[in-house]
């Protein structure tokens, strides 16, 4: 079976072409700068920035643009005793840097290089009382973190593991849902795309999307198109590529992909390419950095953009290594 | 952001060659050291020696080449500093983590042994939230609120001073002027209001037949704590009760977002904090009780409340169902019985306004503004106040869409109180105002099953935001507008269209996956 999208979509004739090979050196060329300001303000996600990377790449159809073994030695050293992975070496375990690690892993299928019980006993510490998720030992919780810890033992099939309690986790996700349909990052807060991806994402992996009203929803998720292509957060915020993910997905678990404008998006996404350094940015005419250029890319694959390996919309991963690990498609 | 990174990038050494990482850091923690900085602004460029010693205490040449301004409370780095501070920091920072100097879990007992004091680093967040691009981090707001809490370990039974809490609200209201729309910063700031309203909600919750209060905030707490003035009150016998301690401070934020969003009317987060405040405000009114925490305890101070709202189409059709079955019985009731006819409201909005004799009120506005109830309606967070507020802000978000049109933000609030009136207008528990009946002077006047807001409703404010368009658009034609008005009324139409859409799925019943 093709890994590759096998739907085509309607494309502006007049619009740039995907520069594959260019976003390809970008990523490869991303760990040389490291005199750069931004280099130094992001050495706490480099590990997140290193599942950007891979991830790209192997939407792209490049999965061995970079050294598989010098990425699993790295990320070995990441991991700490209580089985956490900090954003870089020597940095304190999150549970961000820890997602973004076991994804990596299981993407290049290295789980073998570490310690998987530690890592569960590590996200399952993370559980507090009332549902909810901290990132880490000092507390700060957000429903993006839930996300983490769901996706993570999901994909380690651990989510049976008797420590969880997933109704409580559920009716938490619940308590953040606002009246516009959407979800914040905890009770009360303000509806945001991200934070719908991440709260639809884990209500997906524990089959509870009963939970959510698909046409509000699904509506105010429409009504992130702005007149440009390009899709925002939040109302009368201005359009950004990464939202190509956050919204497009969002829709896609809730079967309403079609309420947006693909086409648009594409042109929208495409424009936003540096056809200079490669690399994708937040929106046309600004500079490139590897998380706009992963969900650039990642929203292409899901409007179907011809030649890109198709991509899993809950997992944010290729499609091909979640059906290989035998997890079932989640929509 | 892209410039910046650009000129950070230079080394600065091939600039001055004295200024090495070292000294930059040894140079900076001097500054903070000897003076009071309360703000940091960034330089794009590297000042000359002589505009670093001007302004500062010392007037000290090793300044150089940071600025001190202003008796030595505003600090400008250049941004040539950036990459050698970041790489000097940094490794004192590993340093002393290695050397075993700050002992987690240990962090704030002993300021003397050279640990943190947690008020010190409270000013030094509001230090660093001076510079926009930091109010963006969430571990920095986490961490305001982590020391909050850690100062006030026993938040969840004794309150946090609402002096404090004000103060806060002053520190968030500043990073909201310089960074709107900071998702983490207006989290922090629900937070806080939640702090104030917890105990204004937990009085409104005490009294479960009446919508009157019972008791005051301070019969709930232990009287030892009083005494120790916690509250920062002398006596629990003089001055208003305690309950407005906190009253006072979150009508005053409401009122304070009031304004701001008039200011900010595209500002989507500003209008998301002011409905947090009017759900504050509106106490058990607005929350369902199925979704009250179970631990709900009403003899602890505060109690453990979700103040949460759970508003879900669903929800909103079985409310409207249960007083539609109600309206159904008592009006087959009084048909069959013979009795002097009655009025029925369908609305329990309606009935309020039958049992308050506004009757004839309706329609006033002046009836129903918050400043037109009395005191007491206030203090007994009663459902008659509780109306006041949400149809002033109905009247006010009218006014403000057709005075500023096209703003997206706007009718995304009109939702939201559009759906609190819907909610409110299914009221059951108004004890005798659920019967709603007055005696007629014996003449058979018909059920009034019209609700108080609907699409039947709002005939007269969409009327009127045609009426502009139409006459926009033909400003336009004749080449009266410009094109940005011409630009804004096709996105009044367009946000018109979406809210009337809207509306109508209300009452359609939500399908799941």
């Amino acid at each position: 079976m093709s890994v590759l999208n096998n739907t085509n979509t309607a494309l502006d004739a007049s619009a740039p072409e995907l520069l594959m090979d260019l976003h390809v050196k970008y990523i490869q060329e991303l760990d040389t700068k490291k005199q750069d300001l931004e280099y130094w303000l992001t050495e706490h996600l480099r590990v997140n920035g290193l599942y950007w990377g891979a991830t790209a790449l192997h939407i792209l159809g490049k999965p061995d643009a970079l050294d598989h073994e010098k990425i699993v030695e790295y990320l070995v050293k990441c991991q700490h005793d209580n089985g956490g992975f900090g954003g870089h070496i020597d940095h304190d375990s999150h549970i961000l840097s820890t997602l973004s690690a076991i994804q990596v892993l299981i993407t290049y299928d290295r789980l073998d290089a570490i310690n998987v019980d530690k890592v569960v006993d590590y996200v399952v510490s993370l559980q507090n009382e009332d549902g909810s998720f901290s990132g880490d030992s000092w507390g700060e919780t957000d429903t993006r973190f839930i996300f983490c810890a769901m996706n993570c033992l999901s994909l380690l099939k651990r989510l049976d593991d008797k420590r969880l309690n997933l109704p409580k986790i559920i009716e938490y996700i619940v308590r953040c849902r606002n009246f516009d349909g959407g979800f914040g990052n905890s009770p009360g807060g303000e509806s945001h795309a991200a934070q719908v991806y991440v709260c639809v994402g884990t209500l997906t992996i524990l089959g509870a999307l009963h939970h959510v009203d698909v046409e509000q929803l699904g509506s105010w998720l429409s009504e992130r198109q702005l007149k440009c292509g390009g899709l925002n957060g939040r109302p009368e915020k201005m359009e950004d590529v990464c939202y190509s993910w956050w919204v497009l997905s969002s829709l896609s678990m809730l079967k309403r992909v079609h309420w947006i404008d693909g086409a648009k998006l594409t042109r929208f996404i495409l424009d936003s390419q540096d056809s200079e350094t490669g690399g994708i940015a937040d929106r046309p005419g600004n500079m490139p950095d590897i998380f706009h250029t992963n969900f650039g890319i990642a929203g292409l694959s899901l409007l179907g953009y011809p030649g890109l390996v198709a991509i899993d919309p809950v997992y944010c991963m290729p499609r091909h290594v979640i059906q290989r690990i035998g997890l079932t498609d989640k929509h | 952001m892209a410039a910046e990174a650009r000129l950070a990038n230079t080394p600065i050494n091939s600039l001055d060659p004295t200024l090495t990482k070292e000294v930059l850091y040894e140079r900076l923690v001097d500054i903070l050291d000897r003076n009071n900085i309360d703000e940091v602004g960034f330089l794009p460029f590297l000042p000359d020696v002589s505009d670093c010693t001007s302004g500062s205490e010392s007037g000290s040449p090793l300044q150089y080449p940071y600025s001190v301004q202003e008796q030595g409370t505003k600090l400008g780095i250049s941004v040539f500093c950036w990459v050698p501070l970041l790489d000097e920091s940094y490794r004192i920072l590993k340093d002393s983590i290695r050397g075993g100097s700050i002992e987690e879990g240990q962090w704030w007992s002993n300021p003397e042994e050279g640990h943190l004091d947690p008020q010190k680093e409270l000013q030094f967040l509001n230090v660093a939230l001076t510079f926009p691009r930091n109010c963006k981090s969430s571990g920095a707001w986490h961490h305001r609120k982590w020391l909050l809490c850690f100062i006030h370990r026993d938040h969840e039974t004794i309150p946090i001073p609402p002096s404090e809490i004000q103060e806060q609200l002053r520190i968030c209201h500043l990073a909201a002027e310089r960074y709107p729309k900071c998702y983490y910063a207006w989290t922090m700031r629900h937070w806080l209001v939640e702090q104030l309203g917890r105990y204004w909600w937990n009085a409104s919750l005490q009294d479960e037949d009446s919508y009157h209060l019972v008791q005051d905030v301070q019969t709930l707490l232990p009287s030892a704590q009083l005494q120790q003035g916690l509250l920062h009150t002398t006596s629990t016998t003089e001055g208003p009760p305690l309950r407005d301690h906190f009253l006072q401070p979150l009508l005053e934020e409401f009122e304070r977002m009031k304004s701001h969003m008039q200011r900010n009317v595209s500002d989507h987060s500003t209008q998301q904090h002011f409905q947090q405040c009017m759900i504050q405000l509106s106490g058990k009114w607005i929350v369902q009780r199925a979704q009250q925490d179970e631990r709900h305890d009403p003899t602890r101070a505060g109690g453990s409340l979700t103040t949460v709202l759970q508003w879900t189409r669903n929800d909103l059709a079985s409310r409207r169902q249960r007083r539609d079955k109600w309206f159904k019985e008592h009006r087959d009731k009084a048909n069959q019985s013979g009795q002097i006819p009655t009025i029925l409201y369908r609305s329990a909005i309606k009935s309020i306004a039958v049992f308050a004799k506004k009757i004839n009120a309706i329609d006033d506005d002046e009836a129903w503004t918050i400043d037109s109830m009395d005191a007491d309606g206030i203090q007994s967070a009663s459902y008659s106040w509780v109306l006041s507020l949400w149809i002033s802000e109905l009247r006010r978000t009218h006014d403000l869409i057709m005075t500023y049109p096209g703003h997206e933000s706007l009718w995304y609030h009109l939702r939201f109180v559009h759906y609190g009136l819907r909610w409110l207008d299914c009221e059951m528990d108004i004890g005798d105002q659920a019967a709603a009946s007055c005696e007629t002077d014996g003449r058979i006047v018909e059920d009034h099953d019209e609700l108080f807001i609907s699409p039947a409703t709002m005939d007269k404010f969409l009327g009127q935001i045609l009426s502009d368009l139409t006459s926009g658009q033909e400003d336009g034609e004749t080449g009266n507008a410009t094109s940005s008005l011409t630009e804004a009324l096709e996105k009044q139409r367009e946000y018109a269209d979406r809210y009337l859409k809207w509306v109508h799925r209300l009452d359609m019943e939500a399908d799941a996956c």
